[in-house]
């Protein structure tokens, strides 16, 4: 490592070590008492205490226990205020310049070289209760690459880095934007093509697998093992994703792309998770039966006008998955910054007013999509030994006038809404009281 | 050709199959749910309203008498049915004529089609009645209507209000004949803020002189652009004798600037007259314009739009060629399906794909998100509106209810007031007795987002019923 590399690091050492020299007393205890926890795995704790300490949560207080905080631990008196998870948006393409790669195959790409900490995307996620994100190549290369898991806690992508590699994204309904006339168009790519171009893909990387196999098998010791060619970093993702270890992300817009995925899974022994768009929803039985987990994209209601009657019918995509018995993860819109469907907290509301239950819409913006990532063991609910990642909202969540207050990630305080400069300088001065 | 007798009967009995099963004349039905709110600040739980021949009866929380019809709505919540003060609900077509930028005798009731989807669309999003208005790509595009989405009669009334518009709607689209060739109908004037409003001034000023000269066309201009017939002259002239309401729609600080000040020199604006029928419309940067003009004018109508300027990092929300696709993209269609978009797009040598029109014409705004909220402090009479063609009134409700309005102000702001301004404030805008019998059916409070419309009922007929549509 050079002597120019070494500086920053040498210095965010030093400032890492400065910090938790200042914050270290209580063994970095954080309190946050009198809360109305939605633990996010069902259970609804009012006027509780969570315990946390070294970034995990370590205690989850019932109300009314006597419980003493240890001395000099940070409280925080939430004010019967509700707790919630940190949310958790399984799949998103937002927050890095160019999400898709020019090459129609490119598995070897991970989203990690192109994630900007300091896309804005980030930051309004973070002000509107988001704590991890999965970021993964768009749908407008046939195989995009592979995802990655990120918390909102560093403006860094090592920092934010929690898991990488979690997941290969392959489009069905590959739909390229191309720069057009000053303006963008969008080119359909046709299915056969798409689907011919995967399985091509599959097939060369098998093959490839095999002939190590062979080769492997053919040498007489290991010297002669240690000769045999490693597999092409190019090709190496889909043999892993053959093998079962890295996870693959298909993304449909159309119930055929659901078929299709259940086949290419079967055929080349892949396990799948869907990424539902458009009217993709319609094949959610098979998809339940391929026990394929479900990631709706934004859109929530799917329109259709009856060509005789003229009657329009809707459709409540997130409930019509539920009762298929999906746990379906929700998602914001991409790259989008209005309220209508760029934040998770208002996909659920929305969901709640076209039939999911309170209860669901919770789970589908952190317990799901916390599985999904394959992070269900540390993320997605307030729950002891989980990961600290938990947001003060002003009021009861999904509510038209509650705000986020604070988000704390790892147990560190990475948000307060009192001191959010946008909010303060551009528009009002928020009330730091519940609204009621 | 006589009709055979059978074939009138068969008709006969479709017709009174559509009518949906109409109340019996003198017939009363009571419409139960958990609560009504009446929008003028009276909560009623649990409700009964009782409607006869289409008007309400009464409003209590008694059980209704034995031997009534009734219809449960169990645990909703009943609303009066919304009102919009600026909607292109029903027109068929394009809602600006461009044979000029001056056409105040064009009456938009021309243009309307109940069947349109837009009527539909309407009724879903709760609004019982809507005032239509022609669109903003004239300076002075004509003559507003009143209509009924829900109701068989559908026109209530051709109205009377002029729309006068301001900013760079009215020249969008225009050019020199040097650059768009002078055959292309836009190669004309105005193509500039400047132009719009020079026109506007124009105008009103022929019709003061059309008067002066004995309504007489005279020596007055008689080519377009411009008023040069004397019906569109005698037009202006009622709004200037103050016997027309006017609305100014006008978007911008700026645009709003321009509005009142040539409302002040031309005449529509009479300072021994105030409360005079003069409304203005748009105000998205309201909250730094003048606020002793906003207080004395009649009405301010201002637009909640998409976006969220409290979460987004910009405070400039630009709102580019968007405000005319935004219209089709939220109806579900594409621009280039759209007549208004694709024609337009086509005047100002645009692609059809979203966004590209950004760089080319850009009107910027400073959104506030507390816009309503400051402007409502100086003109309590305040509408909502969207720049929709059925405008979501509701999401905009809770757009204002998030930045600190009140959800009985809000809801005021969708109903009574724009029914007042309307000049129906007898008729719709609460639940009171006497009232045509407009019920929204809320599955919940208004305003929340977890909230929708479980039906609409119009004149005390079902309109609208959620569960036909909402695939299970």
């Amino acid at each position: 490592m050079s002597r120019l590399r070494l500086l920053p690091a040498l210095a965010a050492g030093l400032l890492a070590a400065c910090l938790a020299a200042s914050g270290a007393h209580a063994d970095d205890v954080l309190v946050i008492v009198n809360a109305k926890i939605y633990a996010g795995d069902g259970k609804v704790i009012d006027g509780g205490a969570v315990v946390i300490r070294d970034g995990k949560i370590s205690e989850l207080v019932a109300p009314k226990a006597e419980y003493e905080p240890p001395y000099g631990a940070t409280v925080v008196d939430a004010a019967g205020r509700a707790l919630v998870p940190g949310l958790v948006v399984a799949h998103t393409w937002s927050g890095m310049d160019v999400p898709n790669d020019n090459a129609p195959v490119a598995p070897f790409v991970s989203t990690i070289d192109a994630i900007d900490p300091s896309s804005l995307f980030f930051a309004s996620q973070l002000r509107n209760g988001v704590t991890t994100l999965g970021v993964y190549p768009g749908h407008g290369t046939a195989i995009g690459g592979k995802g990655a898991a990120i918390k909102l806690r560093s403006d860094t992508v090592n920092g934010m880095l929690l898991r990488r590699d979690i997941g290969l994204k392959v489009a069905l309904g590959v739909v390229k934007r191309v720069r057009d006339r000053g303006g963008w168009r969008s080119i359909p790519t046709p299915r056969m093509q798409t689907l011919a171009t995967i399985r091509k893909a599959f097939d060369d990387a098998r093959a490839a697998k095999e002939k190590r196999d062979k080769a492997l098998a053919a040498a007489k010791d290991e010297a002669a093992k240690a000769k045999v060619k490693a597999i092409d970093f190019k090709v190496a993702p889909l043999v892993a994703a053959m093998a079962g270890e890295l996870p693959v992300v298909f993304s449909c817009s159309r119930p055929g792309d659901v078929h299709n995925a259940i086949e290419l899974a079967k055929t080349y022994g892949l396990k799948g998770k869907l990424v539902l768009r458009e009217t993709a929803f319609k094949a959610s039985a098979a998809a339940k039966a391929a026990g394929m987990r479900v990631i709706l994209d934004y859109g929530l209601e799917h329109r259709e006008q009856d060509a005789d009657s003229d009657r329009q019918r809707i459709y409540p995509i997130a409930s019509l998955l539920r009762k298929a018995g999906h746990e379906v993860a929700l998602s914001p819109r991409a790259n989008d910054r209005s309220w209508i469907s760029g934040h998770l907290w208002f996909q659920a509301a929305n969901a709640i007013k076209w039939g999911l239950s309170a209860e669901d819409a919770l789970a589908s913006v952190t317990r799901w999509p916390a599985q999904s990532l394959g992070l269900g063991d540390r993320l997605g609910s307030i729950a002891v030994g989980k990961d600290a990642d938990v947001v003060l909202l002003s009021g009861e969540p999904f509510r038209t006038r509650t705000f986020v207050e604070q988000v704390w990630i790892d147990g560190k305080s990475v948000y307060e809404r009192r001191k959010d400069p946008w909010l303060e300088r551009l528009y009002f001065k928020p009330k730091t009281a519940p609204s009621k | 050709m006589p009709m055979p007798p059978l074939r009138t009967l068969l008709l006969l009995a479709l017709g009174a199959g559509l009518a949906a099963a109409p109340a019996l004349a003198g017939e009363r039905v009571a419409l139960r749910a958990a609560r009504a709110l009446t929008a003028d600040g009276k909560v009623v739980a649990p409700a009964t309203l009782i409607i006869e021949d289409g008007k309400i009866v009464s409003l209590s929380d008694q059980a209704p008498p034995a031997g009534m019809k009734v219809i449960d709505h169990g645990q909703a919540t009943l609303i009066p049915g919304l009102v919009a003060a600026a909607s292109q609900v029903g027109v068929d077509g394009d809602a600006n004529d461009q044979s000029s930028e001056i056409t105040p005798s064009f009456k938009i009731a021309g243009s309307l089609d109940r069947t349109h989807r837009t009527v539909h669309q309407a009724l879903r999003r709760g609004l019982t009645t809507a005032y239509v208005r022609p669109g903003i790509y004239n300076v002075i595009g004509g003559q507003g209507a009143v209509v009924r989405p829900g109701a068989d009669g559908f026109l209530l009334r051709a109205d009377r209000e002029l729309t006068v518009c301001f900013g760079p709607w009215p020249s969008w689209g225009n050019g020199t004949p040097e650059r768009m060739g002078s055959k292309n109908p836009f190669a004309r004037r105005p193509n500039t803020r400047m132009g719009v409003v020079w026109l506007a001034r124009k105008s009103f000023f022929d019709a003061a002189r059309f008067v002066q000269q004995g309504r007489k066309v005279g020596s007055l201009s008689k080519e377009a652009p411009g008023p040069y017939r004397a019906e569109e002259l005698a037009a202006l002239a009622e709004a200037l004798a103050g016997d027309r309401p006017v609305r100014l729609v006008a978007r911008s600080d700026g645009d709003v600037r321009a509005a009142l000040r040539v409302a002040k020199e031309v005449g529509l604006w009479q300072k021994g007259k105030q409360r005079q029928a003069l409304r203005i419309e748009g105000l998205l940067e309201g909250y730094r314009g003048p606020q002793a003009d906003f207080a004395a004018l009649d009405a301010l109508i201002v637009d909640v739009v998409d976006g969220d300027p409290v979460n987004g990092p910009n405070p400039v929300l630009s709102l580019p060629l968007e405000v005319v696709a935004f219209q089709c993209w939220l109806a579900g269609v594409h621009p280039s399906a759209c007549e208004c978009c694709s024609l337009l797009m086509h005047a100002a040598q645009l692609t059809t794909a979203p966004g590209a029109g950004v760089r080319q014409v850009r009107a910027r705004y400073g959104v506030r998100a507390d816009n309503v909220r400051l402007l409502a402090r100086t003109n309590p009479r305040l509408a909502l509106n969207t720049q929709e063609a059925a405008p979501d009134l509701l999401g905009a409700g809770s757009w204002v209810v998030r930045h600190g309005v009140t959800p009985a102000d809000a809801l005021a702001m969708i109903t009574r007031i724009p029914a007042e301004l309307l000049g129906l404030g007898d008729q719709i805008g609460t639940l009171a007795k006497g009232k045509r019998a407009d019920v929204v059916v809320l599955s919940g409070a208004p305003f929340e987002l977890t909230t929708r419309v479980l039906a609409v009922y119009s004149d005390g007929e079902k309109a609208y019923d959620a569960d036909q549509e909402i695939q299970r």
